[in-house]
């Protein structure tokens, strides 16, 4: 049955053309099902359960920003997408996932707990699965966790895989949180994130989007409390017919927050890609710094890449940045390669391999760090990438 | 020296408003009988008469934008389309009436005109009273002048073949609402090779309270010419809406160059939705400079279309919202040719409750092999009740090209306010100064006289610190 989302709204609109203000995913997206969450061993401390959607969206309202819709973006038309707990595909797609999902994961950690090893979870979609995954993370006090998710399947399998995170970071917590797709070439990949982090939290979010048909990536962040952090490094390929969409949103209301959004791609054939990422200072906010990076590669004549990099500001008494550089590989690097044998073709595998093994080397895993390398060396061989 | 200029700006120089008497103010609202009105008032070839209709038709049709600031507080039936002076247009200012004239030379465009203009363009409500072009400008084949008379003098066809070519009325509702309700604007044309070596200015006051003004310009730099256009635009404060959906159309041929220099003051109750386009052929080159101080909300994106290869564009611009304002301002750029280059430098101010939106899109085409753009965005936070916000889109269809983008919001650094003040400078004043600084980049694009006048409105608007 075809269907048409519209999901990953940006805070403040602008012109309608440019076709940014929203994704629209239209076909067969139908969910039949939900994926199995059970973790089979947990470290002590840490604990899952499940929770009905109902129980989950209450455990959600009760951490939840309170906020009056006026304070979305003053100034602007006013534009609402209410959502209990804000995420960076947005409400649509929670309505959406709902469909496939009958039970939502909650993993939580005691107060003052630090891991040393990461929780990894294995997600292993076959052919012609249309399933969904829905989590919640509750870091206690002063608790440190690291989570790697990852998502795969046979490399010529199709289907729609859906996935929601949300995530609560209590005072001084911290979560690295990783999500890895290399799912196969005819997957259609949601990947949705929110997080609420109080006083000190800190949030990692490191993602790589290797696979797919189709990736639609979204993670929005509210730095609520004083001296929250958020640090993100997302990746992605987009080659032959593949399209990345991906809605990044910082919210910084709290005094002294911070977030560093680093995002790293690679074009090529008829790849599209489309990246928001927007840092919204709001009023109080005093003392805090926000700065967001895109770097893109193209290495074909036929890419289609939209950027739209968002600073809102309600706030003096912060510092925000951002910046972009999109383009192919410079001619002065291209010739001091050549002059060392190197072909242009092989400099380029050198410049992807070098820009998605930066972020690879962030995720603790080696084991997955070698499957990400291969999947990337897969990609190579079998010209989705030149 | 400094702090005397200060003092001698004074909000009255733009905010005095002038008697109405013998003018002609056509009724309220916007219908096919009032298009039918102006048409007929202007004595329109019969392609405009049916262009203005058309227009009309694609107004009503087209939405307002979803994604700017509001302009609910624009209501067109209570805005007056069409305000006739009590004159037609002269070539001297001894024969404009003395109110106007006296308008006009409050605001300096005589002497400017005298001093430092090749020619001068007055426009007053709805229609120009002025309008002179130095006599060995006119020798060098240079045409300046009305709209209305370019639509059927020598240059008619060449009016026909690009009036609203650019900026069609299907491109917004406001471009739509211009070409049914236009009137006044100029029309120039620099013929092949000709450098023109000082500026021509022209000048929009809209006096009349709850009018619109919708001039057009329309501007033909032909192949290896050189010009430097300005335009100026003030209006008192009402205490009802006014509103200016002007209209720039400018085509720089191939190997010319034209610099548009804009310096917008309009009072705080202006809507002011106003359309700039340029096209831009092989080795042409286009800049812009652009400052905005007034106007209560403001849609302002010069966009120009770089066609041609190793076709050039610089946009430099200031954006100042105080109180009361809400200011959406940029630039856009689409990459056609080889080799296009293009430059972006913005800065923006907030303060007092102002809104400041930096708003701009760059986009490259498939053809644009090889082609560069970078941009440069600031801006300045000088309160916590105000507000800044940056929007730039990018779109890039081929590999072939390298686009870049750096943007910075921040405040006044106390570092800089503590050094000046260690040296004897009050904090008001050093606050004052770095805020000048920080828009030097702008200024030093400015002839001089025009780069003192957006110094002052600076001062001007800091004065509340």
């Amino acid at each position: 049955m075809s269907e048409t989302l519209k999901i990953a709204h940006i805070p403040s609109l602008t012109w309608n053309r440019l076709g940014v203000n929203e994704t629209l995913v239209e076909g067969d997206l139908a969910l039949t099902g939900d994926v199995d969450t059970r973790f089979e061993t947990l470290p002590d401390g840490v604990t899952s359960r499940t929770l009905s959607p109902e129980e989950a969206k209450a455990f959600l309202a009760e951490h939840a920003p309170k906020e009056a819709p006026e304070a979305v973006v003053a100034g602007k038309v006013p534009i609402y997408h209410p959502q209990t707990f804000g995420t960076g595909l947005g409400a649509d797609f929670d309505a959406y996932l709902a469909q496939g999902v009958k039970e939502v994961t909650l993993l939580e950690t005691a107060d003052n707990l630090t891991l040393t090893e990461p929780i990894r979870w294995d997600i292993e979609c076959r052919e012609g699965n249309h399933v969904a995954g829905s989590e919640l993370i509750h870091v206690g006090r002063n608790s440190s966790l690291t989570l790697i998710l990852c998502v795969h399947s046979d490399e010529k399998a199709s289907g729609v895989f859906g996935n929601s995170t949300k995530v609560i970071l209590e005072d001084g917590a911290t979560l690295t949180l990783a999500k890895v797709q290399m799912l196969g070439s005819g997957f259609t990949d949601f990947e949705d994130t929110g997080a609420a982090l109080k006083d000190n939290a800190h949030l990692d979010v490191i993602q790589l989007s290797l696979g797919g048909k189709a990736s639609y990536l979204g993670c929005q962040s509210e730095l609520n409390g004083k001296g929250s952090t958020m640090e993100a490094h997302t990746g992605y390929i987009a080659g032959r017919d593949q399209t990345v969409d991906v809605n990044y949103n910082t919210i910084q209301r709290g005094q002294k927050t911070d977030c560093q959004m680093h995002f790293d791609g690679v074009l090529d054939h008829n790849g599209q890609k489309t990246f928001r990422g927007t840092i919204d200072f709001r009023k109080g906010a005093k003392g805090s710094t926000g700065d967001e990076q895109e770097n893109v590669l193209l290495l074909s004549e036929d890419p289609l890449n939209r950027t739209l990099p968002i600073i809102l500001c309600e706030e003096e008494d912060v510092e925000g940045r951002h910046g972009a550089s999109i383009g192919r590989l410079e001619d002065d690097m291209l010739f001091y390669l050549a002059t060392r044998g190197i072909s242009e073709r092989q400099a380029q595998e050198i410049m992807v391999r070098a820009r998605l093994s930066a972020i690879t080397r962030l995720i603790p895993d080696e084991t997955l760090q070698i499957d990400i390398r291969d999947f990337i060396e897969d990609a190579f061989r079998k010209k989705t990438l030149s | 020296m400094e702090k005397q200029d200060v003092k001698e700006v004074d909000r009255s120089l733009y905010d005095f408003k002038d008697d109405e008497t013998g003018f002609y103010r056509m009724e309220e609202g916007l219908t096919a009988d009032i298009v039918e009105q102006i048409s007929e008032e202007k004595h329109d070839p019969k392609w405009m008469h049916d262009f203005r209709l058309k227009s009309l038709q694609i107004y009503n049709e087209l939405k307002v934008p979803n994604w700017g600031p509001p302009i609910d507080g624009l209501n067109m039936d209570k805005i007056t389309n069409y305000v006739r002076p009590n004159t037609s247009m002269k070539g001297d200012w001894n024969q404009v009436p003395d109110e106007i004239k006296n308008t006009f030379e409050k605001l300096g465009i005589p002497q400017a005109e005298r001093e430092s203009l090749a020619g001068v363009g007055a426009q007053y409500d709805s229609e120009l009273v002025y309008h002179n072009v130095r006599k060995e400008v006119a020798e060098q084949g240079v045409v300046y002048t009305d709209m209305e008379s370019a639509l059927t003098g020598e240059y008619a066809d060449l009016v026909e073949q690009t009036f609203m070519h650019l900026v069609p009325p299907t491109d917004h509702k406001f471009a739509a609402l211009h070409g049914a309700v236009w009137s006044g604007g100029s029309f120039v044309y620099v013929p092949k090779g000709v450098k023109v070596e000082i500026p021509l200015q022209s000048y929009f006051r809209l006096n009349a309270k709850g009018a619109g003004q919708f001039e057009h310009t329309l501007i033909i730099v032909d192949e290896g010419a050189d010009l430097h256009f300005i335009e100026g635009c003030s209006a008192p404060k009402w205490n009802v809406a006014n509103l200016h959906a002007g209209c720039v159309e400018l085509y720089v041929r191939k190997g010319a160059r034209l610099r548009y220099s804009t310096i917008e003051n309009w009072s705080k109750n202006m809507y002011n939705l106003n359309t700039k386009r340029a096209l831009v052929e092989e080795d042409g080159k286009m800049e812009w400079v652009s400052g905005s101080f007034g106007s209560h909300v403001s849609y302002l994106y010069p966009t120009t279309i770089l066609k041609g290869d190793n076709a050039h564009c610089e946009y430099t611009g200031i954006t100042f919202a105080g109180e009361g304002q809400n200011l959406d301002t940029g630039a856009k750029m689409v990459h056609i040719g080889k080799n296009t280059t293009s430059y972006i430098n913005s800065k923006s101010i907030s303060k007092s409750g102002g809104v400041s939106t930096y708003r701009s899109s760059i986009v490259v085409e498939k053809s644009a092999k090889n082609a560069t753009s970078s941009v440069d965005c600031a801006s300045l936070m000088l309160d916590d009740i105000s507000r800044s916000d940056t929007i730039p889109a990018m779109e890039i269809h081929t590999a072939d090209a390298t686009v870049g983008h750096e943007a910075k919001i921040g405040r006044i650094s106390d570092e800089a306010v503590f050094y000046l003040m260690s040296r004897g400078i009050p904090e008001a004043e050093a606050r004052a100064m770095i805020v000048s600084g920080f828009a030097d980049s702008v200024s030093k694009e400015l002839p001089l006289e025009y780069a003192v006048e957006m110094n002052n409105l600076i001062k001007l608007e800091m004065e509340g610190e």
